[in-house]
């Protein structure tokens, strides 16, 4: 009964998840592992307890792991990716617009950043309903968007981040 | 709001960032909630949380380790998200003799998955799919891991080597004529690049569809294979759309040899044998890198190494080298990572010889094979006694976790389950015969000692006969399934 209901509200949804998890993670695949072990850990809780808002609940999940698998990753010291160096999708890279470069950019965020950045204008959330959805302080949402949108103004203004590496490249004449 | 805030909110919800549905999402997701369930029951009560985490972290690919150069190490713990047959530790299937054998690592049940393999059974390592549903062996020949028929992928046609999609049920082969098909057990063959293209190796991106192929085509007059193209490529197999992301300069007869993919995807590592003249595996050469995205210059990586598996603990690769001929002699253990890929020593013990590392799950352990420096012999060194140690990620704490039993075995990691307790070790009895090969469960407390060494849950007999070297090595032909 409970796992029916549960089938009812991830028809519901599923589409809209998918959507957030591709904004939030940059890449549909990774977008979809994050969506499936969100909604595998949102079951377990609802066949426990009900959920009163339960999509909330699935994309509290999904933030927090995101920005959790940093957490993890920082133990290691971390790689100044450029954004050149960031892959691009095989096809349909000859057009590239201002949301391809805005897309590239965000890419380069660190997951926390991203995250805040995501549910700030994607999902219109205050600084205080992303501080109760990603468990930290206003404060610290507040610190972490002002770096997001330097490190975006810093990174658009780039001369070459208009262009993807296939241009860059084709407009230098093959190898460098 | 700032011009910037609305380019945010525009690029944010443009609407070809729209994912199409799962068409039935339940299974899935139900098997996931298992997987979950199993995932904390095996970590206990005090682990639950960090496994929980973990798991997703290693899902959304920032934690799997690079698809393997050596096929000997079966398909990296990660990205699979699919249906699983397993639970626990997962699942081992190994070559013994001509058979192909099944040993379920939690129930320790064994079974024969193919009798009769062919002459090809150990060609190549076998391995599992992402998901664990099927196995691939010898000639590209595929086989259910529950049981069933075995299928040949590219039918009749000569394969040199293969490898499994990190995300889907498609497998990638070069053929015995230089080109690339790709197919799999539901999905009919089809050329990606032509017999004759020059390929000479090919793996998966751990995270798309994307191919990395090594080209160096075989022609007989040496002028002809000076001129001729030589490289590193990127293809997109389901497009076919192909990149040069690295071309051998003109005049110079070097034969890339793929290595694999940084486990973010980003970077294509690769070693240049000159006049393809396998000295990579007599004498050891450099490692280098380039980006996958574009165009560029190389990168060295490893100032000079033996072919060897790459061993990532998270984004840091860390590799045996050094530049002497014999496998242990001189051999140290190097951290290194991207952009720069400076490589630093993380062993300082001249008297030791270090091979095949092999890291922990969130990079708190690194194991590898131990041996005296002075140890001389390519070819005769896996008949040495060599005894298991284990170190941190930046060299501390070395330390003996499984000693040679007075020069009786040679002792070699293959890898750590997912809540980085288990190690899985190879011992082969070195006195007073070489073999059979035993696979043992090491519990590994997480301030480094050995708490309990559990097995052989599997043996096989093993000579250079039966398995090529790995790295001077002998290894068991074998694939890990970790869910």
């Amino acid at each position: 009964m409970a796992d029916e209901k549960f089938a009812e509200f991830v028809a519901a949804s599923l589409a809209g998840l998918l959507r957030f998890g591709h904004v939030l993670t940059g890449d549909p695949e990774s977008a979809a592992d994050l969506v499936q072990e969100a909604l595998a850990r949102t079951l377990r809780a609802w066949r426990r307890r009900p959920i009163d808002d339960p999509t909330a609940y699935v994309r509290k999940v999904m933030v927090n792991s995101y920005a959790s698998a940093w957490r993890r990753r920082r133990a290691l010291p971390m790689a100044d990716v450029s954004v050149a160096e960031l892959p691009t999708a095989c096809d349909g890279i000859d057009r590239v617009d201002d949301r391809d470069a805005v897309w590239r950019a965000l890419a380069v965020l660190p997951p926390r950043q991203r995250a805040v950045t995501v549910l700030r204008y994607y999902d219109d959330l205050s600084e205080a309903e992303i501080a109760a959805v990603m468990g930290t302080s206003a404060g610290t949402v507040k610190s972490q968007s002002a770096r997001a949108l330097r490190r975006l103004e810093a990174l658009l203004a780039e001369p070459g981040l208009a262009r993807t590496p296939h241009q860059r490249e084709r407009e230098s004449g093959g190898a460098r | 709001m700032s011009d910037l805030e609305r380019r945010l909110r525009d690029t944010l919800r443009d609407p070809r960032r729209e994912r199409p549905a799962w068409p039935d999402p339940m299974p899935r997701i139900r098997r996931a909630a298992r997987r979950q369930q199993a995932r904390l029951a095996a970590s206990g009560s005090a682990g639950a949380a960090a496994a929980a985490i973990a798991g997703v972290a290693i899902v959304i690919s920032l934690a799997a380790p690079a698809p393997p150069r050596v096929l000997h190490h079966g398909p990296p713990p990660g990205t699979a998200c699919a249906a699983s047959p397993h639970a626990g530790l997962g699942s081992v299937v190994y070559v013994s003799g001509k058979s192909l054998r099944e040993v379920d690592l939690g129930t320790r049940t064994s079974r024969v998955l193919v009798r009769d393999g062919g002459s090809a059974i150990a060609s190549q390592a076998p391995a599992y799919s992402h998901d664990g549903r099927w196995v691939a062996f010898g000639n590209a020949s595929v086989v259910p891991s529950s049981g069933g028929p075995v299928t040949s992928i590219l039918g009749r046609t000569r394969v040199y080597s293969w490898a499994w999609s990190a995300t889907n049920d498609v497998l990638a082969a070069v053929t015995s004529r230089r080109g690339v098909d790709v197919g799999g057990p539901r999905l009919s063959p089809r050329p990606v690049l032509p017999p004759g293209w020059g390929a000479t190796g090919a793996a998966f991106s751990p995270c798309t569809q994307t191919l990395a192929v090594s080209r160096y085509p075989y022609v007989n007059s040496f002028a002809q294979r000076r001129r001729a193209d030589k490289g590193i490529w990127v293809i997109d197999q389901r497009s076919g759309r192909a990149r040069e992301v690295y071309k051998v300069p003109g005049g110079m007869d070097l034969a890339p040899q793929l290595a694999g993919w940084s486990p973010d995807g980003r970077w294509i590592l690769f070693q240049l044998d000159p006049g393809s003249s396998a000295s990579i595996g007599a004498d050891g050469l450099p490692l280098e890198a380039v980006p996958a995205a574009n165009r560029a210059r190389p990168v060295r990586v490893v100032p000079i190494e033996l072919a060897q598996p790459l061993a990532w603990c998270d984004n840091t690769l860390v590799q045996s080298a050094g530049e002497l001929r014999y496998t242990f002699q001189g051999k140290h253990l190097t951290a290194t990572q991207a952009p720069n890929w400076r490589a630093t020593a993380i062993t300082h013990a001249p008297r030791l010889g270090w091979m095949l590392p092999t890291c922990s799950a969130g990079g708190r352990w690194i194991a590898a094979t131990v041996a005296p420096s002075s140890a001389k012999g390519y070819l005769t060194s896996f008949s040495q006694p060599a005894e298991l140690w284990l170190l941190r990620p930046g060299g501390s704490r070395p330390h003996v976790l499984i000693g040679d039993d007075g020069g009786r075995y040679h002792l070699t990691p293959l890898g750590w389950t997912r809540g980085s307790r288990w190690l899985l070790v190879q011992r082969l009895q070195v006195k007073p015969t070489i073999g059979p090969a035993e696979l043992l469960l090491a519990l590994v407390n997480e301030g480094g000692p050995l708490l309990k060494l559990s097995g052989p849950v599997a043996t096989a007999p093993l000579s250079p006969a039966t398995a090529p070297l790995l790295d001077g090595q002998l290894v068991l032909p074998y694939g890990w399934y970790r869910p």
